[in-house]
């Protein structure tokens, strides 16, 4: 008994040995990305088919990452949106990988979709988009529609703004000052998104060509974009902090209870509820000014960017690639829930409801008109974002007027980005 | 094993008198008893704070101290010019002074009623303690629930009244929707006012009632009196705890956004949100740092001002210069 009792010890600690010696050998990448989107099958796939690396997997949260950030110890691989790229780059903190990409398996240059230059900054590539979203598309319910005698929208041919809002007040519906159906609902509802992506429209941008200034009150097409949105949110026709949706409008929807929901492209994959199947028709992006050439806007392009600190840049290549352009690419493409980045990923979206048909020949036309905008290599977004919540939410409820909105916004990011610009200089 | 030291075994051998001399310092073992906490307390909180400190007195953006530098008293200046500080600030003072004294004042009430000897009290002072419970991501739902202007309970019940109603409430009085929904967990402060209240002597009461007393009297003579150390307890807690109100007005201001959890309803932008606004958002930790400095110091001196103020108002039996009885 002794015997075997020592024997079994002694396999422990070589067992014990041996994990050790592996898991040394082992080269260890941090990733900090949603837990829905980079998932522990995708975590267990990987480690299967590179037992080399270990992913240490973070789920995705700024405090954390500033905190790891600062104690100079950060992810190697990172969840961003291609606006923080420029500032991200700007202040030396992720890397350029124009170079790994020509030693990597899956990402290949010649396969790019020109959405991908949205993680670009001074000509270097500085990161990769998981899936994108031509964000102005919409869906609306056919029911709604024929209940407010309106002839349903081509998937093709755009609406402009202004017959987008005529719909909108058609379709909303009240009992009193209660909103039974509302109207129109964007996506993300508040007005920054809604003036970046329809500036992109104008052929003019949020921030001067070098970032260093925002410009909004010199700039009359942001005035006339702002005035159309804080008109429908006066008359509640589209959500506002004086007209706040119960919930996420996405979820309300499926339900019948909004009229046209301009969510961008991803969201036709959960656009039908059990009330609604069959009866979700595709909006083409609405065009601001319908005399000027099409553009299909794009913000918010989610993807992913490599440390500069990373310990292994070629380890934490090795999962970028894999994930941006492998296995977890294509799965993604035949979602339905996002456009692929890549053009070999391109038509993988099955087609066989009529939603189906609508948002691929929706797609296949909205592809061609694709921009995007700039932002500054000096402030993160969320300044601009922060600051036009908060004083739009200000002009709407009459604490200040219009004009002094706009001001106050264009004065709160200016001076960040001249203190930040100071700082700069203050320790050269 | 120290029984077994004798005095003339110490005498021999006096490193092992010194040893046990050690041991038997009153000030050996206070510090053994608190070491720990005390390692916690230096490295969690008195580091943070001075590392906090020495930030504010830069120009730091939280993520890298590559273009840091130190900028002297600029942060703590423009805070005094900000005009969103003074708002925030003025939201959270505002916030203060309505929650603590209606927190407390319905905490000593449902104390006081369920301090008598009803049929079905233990029931009773389970469900007043109930929402103290109730975590407060599902709190705040349950106050959405009721506030929502389009579907809520509250505007559907005043529409019984006047059809129709739609008010925002969220976002016309933010604020006070979040004072109600303090005053709704005041459960905590009622269990503390409860324990206060049976620990005052029955006869003190029966003597007040015989000398003919009315209630009231006997409440405010007798009662309150001997419920002052208690209540300046309880309204140091809540001071502290008013000021630095953050999470509950972010639970509920999100319960319609899907931004972070530091970018609030303006109606509800107290001052801690807006620091954290400042170091998160706009990437300004020193700034923001400055910020929560300015806030600690704001907190420390009201508490102090109330505790100034308690010899005027705080009733010891025990007389806390002398050890006596107070006369």
């Amino acid at each position: 008994m002794k015997k075997t009792l020592v024997v079994l010890l002694l396999l422990a600690v070589v067992a014990f040995g041996c994990s050790n010696l592996f898991a040394a050998s082992q080269v260890r990448v941090t990733v900090m990305y949603n837990a829905n989107e980079f998932s522990a099958d995708h975590v267990k796939q990987f480690e299967a088919e590179n037992p080399d690396i270990k992913i240490v997997k973070l789920e995705t949260d700024i405090a954390r990452f500033m905190a790891m950030s600062a104690a100079g110890n950060p992810p190697d691989i990172m969840r961003f949106n291609g606006a923080a790229v420029p500032y991200l780059a700007n202040h030396k903190m992720i890397m350029p990988i124009d170079s790994l990409i020509s030693k990597g398996k899956y990402l290949k240059k010649d396969d790019f979709e020109s959405i991908v230059d949205n993680f670009k900054y001074k000509g270097k590539l500085y990161g990769f988009v998981k899936d994108w979203s031509p964000t102005l598309i919409g869906y609306f319910n056919k029911d709604a529609f024929t209940e407010a005698g309106l002839k349903f929208p081509s998937p093709t041919e755009a609406l402009s703004y202004a017959q987008l809002a005529d719909y909108a007040r058609k379709l909303q519906k009240t009992e009193g000052d209660r909103i039974v159906r509302r109207g129109l609902a964007f996506w993300p509802g508040d007005i920054n998104a809604q003036l970046e992506q329809t500036l992109i429209q104008t052929g003019t941008n949020l921030y001067s060509k070098d970032g260093s200034k925002l410009v909004l009150s010199t700039n009359p097409q942001v005035k006339a974009i702002c005035k159309f949105f804080y008109d429908l949110a006066k008359e509640k026709v589209i959500p506002s902090p004086i007209s706040p949706s119960e919930t996420w409008e996405g979820s309300l929807f499926p339900g019948g209870r909004i009229g046209m929901i301009v969510y961008g492209y991803w969201y036709g994959a959960m656009s039908e509820g059990e009330q609604t199947k069959g009866k979700i028709g595709v909006l083409a992006a609405p065009q601001w000014d319908p005399k000027k050439p099409r553009v299909s806007p794009s913000f918010n392009v989610v993807g992913g960017v490599i440390s500069s600190k990373t310990k292994n840049k070629e380890a934490a290549y090795r999962v970028f690639d894999w994930y941006f352009g492998g296995p977890p690419a294509k799965e993604r493409a035949s979602s339905g829930w996002g456009v692929p980045a890549q053009k070999s990923l391109q038509g993988l979206v099955a087609t066989d409801t009529q939603l189906g048909k609508d948002r691929a020949a929706n797609l296949k036309e909205e592809m061609k008109y694709i921009k995007f905008g700039n932002s500054s290599p000096y402030v993160l977004p969320d300044i601009y974002e922060n600051s036009m919540r908060k004083n739009f939410e200000l002009a709407l409820k009459g604490d200040i007027s219009f004009d002094q909105f706009l001001v106050n916004v264009e004065n709160e990011v200016n001076k960040q980005i001249a203190d930040n610009k100071a700082s700069a200089k203050k320790k050269k | 094993m120290t029984a077994n030291i004798t005095p003339a075994a110490l005498q021999k051998n006096k490193p092992v008198k010194n040893v046990y001399k050690f041991f038997q310092r009153e000030g050996t073992a206070f510090y053994g008893f608190i070491s720990l906490w005390l390692l916690g307390f230096i490295s969690l909180q008195l580091f943070p704070m001075a590392a906090a400190l020495v930030i504010s007195f830069t120009n730091f953006n939280g993520m890298s101290f590559d273009n840091t530098v130190f900028i002297g008293w600029s942060n703590y200046l423009e805070a005094f010019q900000s005009a969103d500080a003074y708002y925030s600030m003025g939201q959270t003072l505002l916030y203060a002074i309505l929650s603590i004294p209606l927190t407390l004042a319905l905490a000593l009430g449902l104390a006081m009623l369920l301090n008598q000897k009803l049929i079905g009290r233990g029931a009773y002072r389970t469900a007043f303690y109930l929402p103290t419970m109730v975590p407060i991501g599902a709190t705040a739902l349950i106050f959405k629930a009721i506030l929502d202007s389009n579907t809520g309970f509250l505007n559907l019940f005043i529409s019984l009244f006047r059809p129709n109603t739609v008010i925002n409430w969220l976002t016309d009085y933010g604020l006070y929707c979040l004072v109600v929904m303090g005053v709704w967990s005041c459960g905590t402060q009622m269990v503390v006012f409860l324990a206060g209240l049976q620990g005052i002597p029955e006869e003190m009461h029966e003597a007040a009632a015989i000398d003919g007393a009315s209630k009231l009297q006997i409440f405010r003579h007798v009662t309150w009196p001997l419920l002052t150390p208690i209540t300046y307890f309880q309204v140091m807690l809540a001071i502290i705890n008013a000021m630095q109100m953050f999470v509950p007005a972010a639970v509920l201001s999100q319960a319609d956004s899907t931004s972070q959890f530091w970018n609030l309803k303006h109606s509800m932008l107290v001052f801690p949100a807006h620091a954290l606004q400042q170091m998160m958002s706009s990437q300004r930790f020193g700034y923001g740092t400055a910020l929560v400095w300015l806030l600690f110091i704001m907190v420390l001196i009201i508490a102090l001002f109330v505790s100034k103020t308690s010899k005027y108002w705080v009733y010891y039996a025990v007389d806390q210069e002398e050890g006596g009885a107070k006369k």
